[in-house]
């Protein structure tokens, strides 16, 4: 079964999926996309967190992020087209 | 209402019913289709899952690779500062490591079913 | 009556943190060279531990989430694994240098050498922490700890030299580095995370709710002075009577000397019965922080308000962090040195359990209407960039004075 970790911080395009919605009836909506490193800083991402002023600035400059919302496709889970990493033959070198 | 399995499910302590811990959200399940969300799961196997590498087989290692328990998200009743269930911890598997600790040490020291109230 | 049972919480928190085993050397060594030059950073680390441990205090009450448990939700599992790692190693070497303590208070009364007394202390602790009700050690050890008044008292018999107190500068003979050390040190133990972690864990057990916002603010401005002044304490009879002598203070029998000198037999009776509950109550602390932390990151179930099989990993890490601590004991380690290994970790340690708790207590989805106040934020604000001005301090300046000899 496919899982969260399988799809959080995957490339797709237009940058990187930082998170997933769904509604009540558990249908996955859409995905949350971000171009740049950061996706999740501290909640900051949410209107929720409000201040102290210094640290919502600080970190929402931080993200400075261009936020796309895209509708959920299924194919987000399947894994990234580009090679895996060479895990065993690392482990076999080092 | 329109909830985000990063933000609000991930790593979010799970409750029973009294708010007795049954576990963090290490991980969420997903239909075959990948269409729907079908299962929280719990357990350090899925938290090392999430960590991959080195560190991540540590992790799973530590709890002697058991799989992480699958709770239906259908027994959610309600996400706030935790995932509240609708029932009791004990409908559930115990967690393996906690379930061998007290069979082989804890359960084992008198006392040990000694409410503190 | 029952209203003052109901703070004893917040006073076995901050004796905890201020007088410690390793406070108590460290704080008596700092008023030996010191005089009493560094009571403004007692006065900082109060405010700060004060500014936070009330906002802990509050994310708990209406969330009835333990503080720990939040960290990992905010700061994710790696970021929160590094905290963990840096609050666990803190917290067992605390436990250790306390049950240290505890054993060479023991010493001081018995003569029996402290080794001796380390296992039984040990097991002491243990079937403490198994048999008897969360509450009733809190008293136990919150109240017996209140003995330490006697240094304040003694303090104005013996008459330091008061003056001292408005300067912020070492005196002649000490240099401006080692000066800083002894500050920083002191004012990370008195923000020691473990304080927090156990705070807000020990409102869990006691089934705070938002009702009980004002339960925990009293705790929290009632203990956390109260522990502060019995550092002053342990500062001001030490810089009363080691300082003009020029002596260096390096044990416990030193620390609490100052009290006999000022009440004979009754007043060192007081103090080392103070010293006893205060190390005892500190490992007790420290040991159930080892199996809050753990168990809180993982999610396990957790507190002594279960039965201990329900929660047999944490009594689990409860029982094992009592057994390292030992085996670090009985390599000879002299336990009041082992505290000052924990600077390193505060270093990391302390940025990161602080700020998410800043941003917690800022966040309308947990707290509604109780989210922080300006003074809070401000305060909060301040006190962040101090731990971090402090942390990145720590570790070149702990290098440059060869850990402040």
């Amino acid at each position: 079964m496919p899982r969260a970790s399988d799809f959080l911080g995957k490339r797709v395009a237009g940058g990187r999926i930082v998170d997933v919605a769904f509604d009540e009836n558990q249908r996955l909506t859409e995905a949350i996309v971000v171009r740049g490193p950061w996706g999740r800083l501290l909640g900051y991402e949410r209107e929720q967190v409000r201040g102290p002023w210094l640290i919502e600035t600080l970190a929402r400059w931080i993200l400075r992020r261009e936020t796309i919302v895209v509708p959920w496709d299924p194919s987000f889970v399947t894994p990234d087209p580009r090679p895996e990493p060479p895990t065993s033959a690392r482990e076999a070198s080092g | 209402m329109r909830l985000l399995i990063g933000f609000d499910l991930l790593d979010r302590q799970i409750v029973d019913r009294d708010g007795v811990p049954v576990g963090k959200v290490d991980d969420v399940e997903l239909s075959e289709d990948a269409r729907t969300l079908t299962a929280l799961l719990t357990g350090q196997s899925a938290l090392g899952g999430r960590f991959g590498g080195v560190l991540g087989r540590w992790i799973t290692a530590a709890a002697g690779g058991a799989e992480p328990r699958r709770i239906p998200y259908d027994l959610v009743a309600k996400v706030d500062s935790a995932v509240h269930l609708a029932i009791k911890r004990e409908l559930l598997a115990p967690p393996a490591l906690e379930k061998w600790l007290d069979d082989h040490l804890i359960g084992r020291i008198p006392g040990a079913d000694n409410a503190e109230s | 009556m029952k209203r003052l049972l109901a703070v004893t919480l917040g006073i076995l928190t901050a004796i905890g943190g201020f007088v410690d085993i390793g406070d108590i050397v460290s704080t008596s060594e700092a008023g030996a060279r010191f005089g009493l030059s560094h009571t403004w950073v007692l006065l900082v680390g109060i405010v700060g531990i004060c500014v936070y441990a009330e906002m802990a205090g509050r994310v708990t009450a209406v969330s009835k989430r333990p503080v720990y448990d939040l960290i990992r939700e905010r700061l994710g599992p790696r970021v929160a694994l590094v905290n963990l790692l840096g609050a666990y190693a803190i917290t067992l070497l605390t436990l250790a240098a306390e049950i240290g303590g505890v054993a060479l208070a023991l010493q001081l009364l018995s003569g029996a050498p402290y080794l001796l007394w380390v296992p039984a202390v040990a097991l002491v602790l243990w079937l403490a922490l198994w048999r008897v009700k969360f509450s009733t050690l809190e008293r136990i050890f919150g109240l017996a700890g209140l003995s330490l008044v006697v240094l304040l008292i003694a303090t104005f018999k013996l008459g330091p030299d008061f003056t001292q107190m408005t300067k912020i500068a070492p005196p002649p003979g000490e240099n401006w580095p080692t000066y800083f050390f002894v500050a920083i040190a002191l004012f990370a133990s008195a923000m020691t995370p473990y304080e927090v972690f156990f705070f807000t864990s020990g409102g869990v057990e006691e089934r705070w709710t938002p009702r009980d916002l004002t339960l925990s603010r009293v705790n929290v401005f009632l203990g956390f002075p109260l522990g502060g002044l019995l550092a002053f304490g342990f500062l001001a009879t030490s810089a009363a009577v080691y300082e003009p002598l020029g002596m260096r203070v390096d044990t416990l029998g030193q620390a609490v000397l100052p009290a006999g000198l000022a009440f004979g037999q009754v007043g060192l009776g007081l103090v080392i019965l103070g010293v006893f509950a205060a190390t005892f109550g500190a490992a007790m602390e420290t040991s159930l922080s080892a199996g809050y932390t753990v168990a809180q990151y993982f999610g396990w179930s957790w507190g002594k308000y279960l039965r201990p099989r329900q929660a047999a990993r944490f009594h689990t890490v409860v029982l094992v962090s009592i057994l390292l601590a030992v085996a670090a004991l009985l390599t000879t380690i002299d336990p009041v040195q082992l505290t000052e290994y924990m600077l390193i970790f505060s270093a990391i340690v302390l940025p990161l359990t602080y700020l998410p708790i800043l941003v917690i207590a800022n966040d309308r989805g947990y707290l509604g209407d109780k989210v922080n106040g300006r003074l809070a934020n401000t305060l909060g604000v301040i006190y962040l960039f101090v731990i971090l001005a402090a942390a990145v301090a720590a570790v070149p300046i702990m290098i440059l004075t060869g850990m402040g000899g």
